[in-house]
């Protein structure tokens, strides 16, 4: 079964290490032909989780092929050259492991969580399937159909999934990242060819595209040497990085009422901000990102606690986006409470954040420690920590920004959440989709 | 390997076999404890026999009253409350299910940290103030919550099922209530509610965390003597086997049909325990690569999800085959997932299942005590079942020694094919 070992003393001299983190235990390698590795050794159990990581999503695609990433992840589960469909699911299995696949705007990434003892096992299996995946129309007709069943439950029959579907729709140019949804349009999940998927495959699924994450009760130099094996003989792909100047590109002042066949009314709300990724200055990106917690905080309290005029209210950032993204709040009116209402008390709380900021000092205070024990308390699951990890290296982002995340927080000052909320909380400019319900029946 | 320079300056501790220990408090409490090293953090459990199957007639009012704790204590407001955990990180948060009304905690285990959070939590569990201002604005949430439910085939669904299969029993209702319900709950209720069965004898307290064992004695002791001793509360009636089969239609404007197919299930205590728990995960229990699955999902593309499972409740849960489909295919569904069940029931089968299913359970049993969380999780069960305390060093070995024979004979006895539920959540063709 082990057919790349001859490759092994042709590329181990090229193993080149770099940013590793001191002070933690993460040890980073990169391979010579471009497959990054990131490993952080956590002995409380003796399991690990190895997830591979592709710099690709929903924001490389346009239409006619958008959800062609999250087809793709589906069907590499459909058999490779050495594993029948359904195979790799079964052998990981019975070798007790959990394992899954997940599709995002900027990433798409496999996992196989399992006992410390079947670590080459996982890697060997996972290198397989990067380079020789079987492409049958047969698997593809009856996948397609798990993935129309899967966009139905998840958006069609979900009121609030497709506020947020029609929130980025509006938000961001077709023409760019961040436009189409993550699973995709539903009449262009009817039409994939097999060679779309294979085109898609063959230009992202290379090692120079991939990071290799590995958390747990692992040996740093089994893993590197595991992957030296079994990636090691994959060539990278030098075009690669041509595909992917698609940006985000930003509308403002855009709405939609959508009238459903629904119970609720649902109100969510768009401003354009800079990610970590896209900031030029860092400071303001942590500063935005105090800003969501501070007024997802206050905005609680007030609308939905005191004058109980919203049931539920939730203020969102990304702060690891790979390119200009959004600030969100999104809101449920408590019954019989205007919407245009609430909208105007959250501008006042929002003003009132910009005109006095030492209100919020306590508030500010609390919120950097309870990320400190958050920070922590993260570190209890092995999937989060190598999340954090793989997505950080997916965006392009050093991973010691994960180290730094606390003390960056804590040099955010009420003046700076002010500021950061001045600049970008514009209501002049600011998107909108508005669910107003139809009953039903 | 030479030219490899490995950064690694800080390894975690290697964490032993975990170490359940268990005692009783003076009160009458029972306590279950696991230390574990490497994070400086602890997770509190307390899971009173105080959810909705004690609601009596007033349905929703377990769970009012385990949400209302956190509002308002004898020396704090919420707004108090709120903030003394925020400024120590801890969290603080209630849930509510039919058998099991949970508070829980996280704190870190740094002494100032700990003793805030641990203090705070003490006084809002043991002496809670029900006020009016409080259980409106909680009604409110709840009506919120019922008008949510009606817009997802999925809760519909679920809530029509247990209606339907835990009929006349304390489980049928839904926890959160229903707007008639509601209207006659008053704070005098949460408060009788809560004197009758938030008592020491009728809780089990599970500790997970970097503390040593006398710590966690003084902890369980400080929760334990706020709190009356009280009576544990009696054993609900066993959920009866179902009389006939029932075929019930929900119309609603969705695009699938929810389907879901099933019956009366088990509790934890019940003999065949094992055999049922490895059955299911072979059926329906293990993801893309169970018997379901495979011919729902995998052969056909009928569906993205269908799983099975049992509910294991103290008094018989229940047993379920679930998935989703569009409205046009839901017959085809429903028959091919019938057709695998019958074959499930009246052939024993492969060896090649069988294996691979054990070799699931058992090479996976490291990753289900890999975090606090999941420990915490365990240990309330343990505890909460009345399951003996080497319930999990013992899994395996009970898994291992299932046969194929055991599995079908002990599907045969629980599952009867011609009482089954059958119920659609969608748009009739």
């Amino acid at each position: 079964m082990i057919k790349f070992i001859a490759y092994i003393a042709l590329f181990i001299h090229h193993l080149a290490f770099s940013e590793g983190l001191s002070g933690s235990n993460v040890s980073t390698a990169v391979l010579d032909n471009g497959l990054k590795i990131i490993i952080k050794t956590d002995r409380r159990a003796p399991v690990f989780i190895s997830q591979l990581w592709y710099k690709v999503g929903a924001s490389d695609e346009s239409q006619p092929i958008t959800g062609i990433s999250h087809m793709l992840e589906h069907m590499m589960f459909k058999g490779s050259r050495d594993y029948k469909s359904g195979e790799f699911s079964r052998i990981i299995a019975r070798n007790g492991g959990d394992e899954n696949a997940f599709t995002s705007k900027d990433y798409t990434a496999y996992y196989q969580k399992m006992h410390q003892s079947k670590l080459e096992l996982s890697i060997k299996m996972e290198a397989d399937r990067m380079r020789h995946l079987s492409f049958s129309d047969a698997e593809l007709t009856k996948e397609r159909q798990v993935v129309i069943e899967e966009r139905r439950l998840r958006v069609e029959d979900n009121p609030n999934a497709k506020v947020y579907e029609n929130l980025r729709l509006i938000s961001f140019d077709s023409k760019g990242a961040y436009h189409a949804p993550i699973i995709g349009f539903q009449a262009d999940i009817e039409n994939y060819h097999l060679s779309d998927l294979r085109h898609w495959y063959e230009t992202y699924y290379a090692p120079n595209n991939a990071t290799l994450v590995v958390v747990g009760d692992v040996d740093p130099e089994r893993v590197i040497e595991y992957a030296t094996r079994y990636f090691g003989g994959y060539k990278a792909n030098p075009n690669i990085d041509n595909n992917k100047n698609r940006p985000s590109i930003a509308l403002n002042k855009q709405s939609r009422i959508l009238k459903l066949k629904a119970k609720l009314p649902f109100y969510a709300i768009s401003f354009h901000v800079p990610s970590l990724a896209t900031t030029d200055s860092e400071n303001k990106a942590y500063q935005l990102e105090m800003l969501a917690y501070i007024l997802d905080n206050g905005l609680s309290k007030a609308l939905m606690r005191d004058q109980q005029i919203v049931s539920g209210i939730s203020v969102g950032y990304r702060l690891y986006d790979k390119f200009d993204t959004l600030f969100t709040i999104s809101f449920i009116p408590a019954q019989g409470i205007n919407s245009q209402n609430i909208l105007q008390m959250i501008k006042i709380q929002v003003r009132e954040l910009i005109e006095k900021p030492h209100l919020i000092e306590a508030e500010l205070r609390r919120t950097k420690v309870q990320l400190e024990a958050d920070f922590i308390f993260e570190q209890d699951q092995i999937s989060t920590q190598s999340y954090y990890l793989g997505m950080l290296s997916s965006v392009g982002l050093k991973i010691n920004k994960l180290l730094n995340y606390v003390a960056r927080m804590n040099q955010v000052s009420t003046q700076d959440v002010a500021n950061v909320a001045k600049q970008y909380l514009n209501p002049d400019m600011l998107n909108y989709v508005e669910l107003i319900p139809q009953g039903i029946k | 390997m030479k030219f490899l320079i490995i950064l690694l300056l800080l390894t975690t501790q290697t964490q032993a076999k975990l170490n359940i220990m268990h005692w009783t408090t003076p009160e009458g409490a029972k306590v279950l404890f696991a230390q574990t090293k490497g994070l400086p953090m602890l997770d509190i459990a307390l899971n009173f026999d105080a959810a909705s199957s004690r609601d009596g007639v007033k349905f929703g009012l377990a769970t009012l009253t385990n949400s209302l704790l956190g509002t308002t204590s004898k020396y704090h407001s919420q707004e108090q409350i709120i903030e003394l955990f925020e400024s120590v990180g801890a969290q603080f948060s209630t849930h509510s299910l039919k058998d099991m009304a949970i508070v829980s905690l996280r704190t870190l285990t740094r002494q100032d940290n700990l003793q805030v959070a641990l203090n705070t939590f003490t006084e809002v569990v043991t002496q809670p103030v029900f006020k009016n201002k409080y259980l409106n604005r909680e009604k409110k949430q709840t009506l919120h919550s019922i008008r949510a439910i009606k817009q997802s085939p999925a809760s519909i669904a679920s809530l029509a099922f247990d209606k339907a299969v835990f009929a006349g029993h304390p489980y049928e209702h839904t926890r959160i209530g229903t707007k008639a319900s509601l209207a006659n709950i008053s704070t005098l209720d949460l408060t009788q509610h809560y004197q009758t069965y938030y008592v020491a004898k009728n809780l089990t307290i599970a500790l997970v965390g970097d503390i040593s064992k006398t710590k966690a004695k003084q902890i369980a002791r400080q929760i334990s003597h706020g709190l009356n001793s009280g009576k544990k509360a009696p054993s609900n009636p066993l959920v009866k086997m179902l009389k006939k089969s029932q075929n019930i239609h929900i119309e609603f404007p969705s695009k699938q049909t929810h389907l879901l197919i099933g019956q009366t299930g088990i509790n934890r205590a019940h003999p065949d325990y094992y055999s049922l728990y490895l059955g299911n995960h072979i059926l329906g229990g293990s993801g893309l690569t169970s018997i379901l699955s495979d011919d729902i999902r995998e052969q056909k593309g009928l569906a993205y999800s269908v799983v099975s499972y049992f509910t294991k409740m103290k008094s018989n849960g229940l047993f379920l085959v679930k998935l989703q489909t569009k409205n046009e295919q839901a017959n085809q569904a429903q028959e091919v997932a019938i057709k695998t069940l019958e074959n499930f029931l009246n052939y024993p089968i492969s060896n090649q299942h069988l294996q691979d299913g054990k070799n699931n359970i058992i090479g996976g049993f490291a990753l289900k005590i890999a975090s606090n969380a999941n420990i915490l999780t365990y240990l309330s069960i343990i505890g909460f079942y009345d399951l003996p305390s080497d319930y999990l060093s013992r899994f395996t070995d009970k898994i291992r020694n299932v046969s194929a024979k055991d599995i079908q004979i002990a599907f045969s006895r629980l599952i009867n094919m011609d009482k089954f539920i059958i119920l659609s959540v969608g748009q009739a063709q």
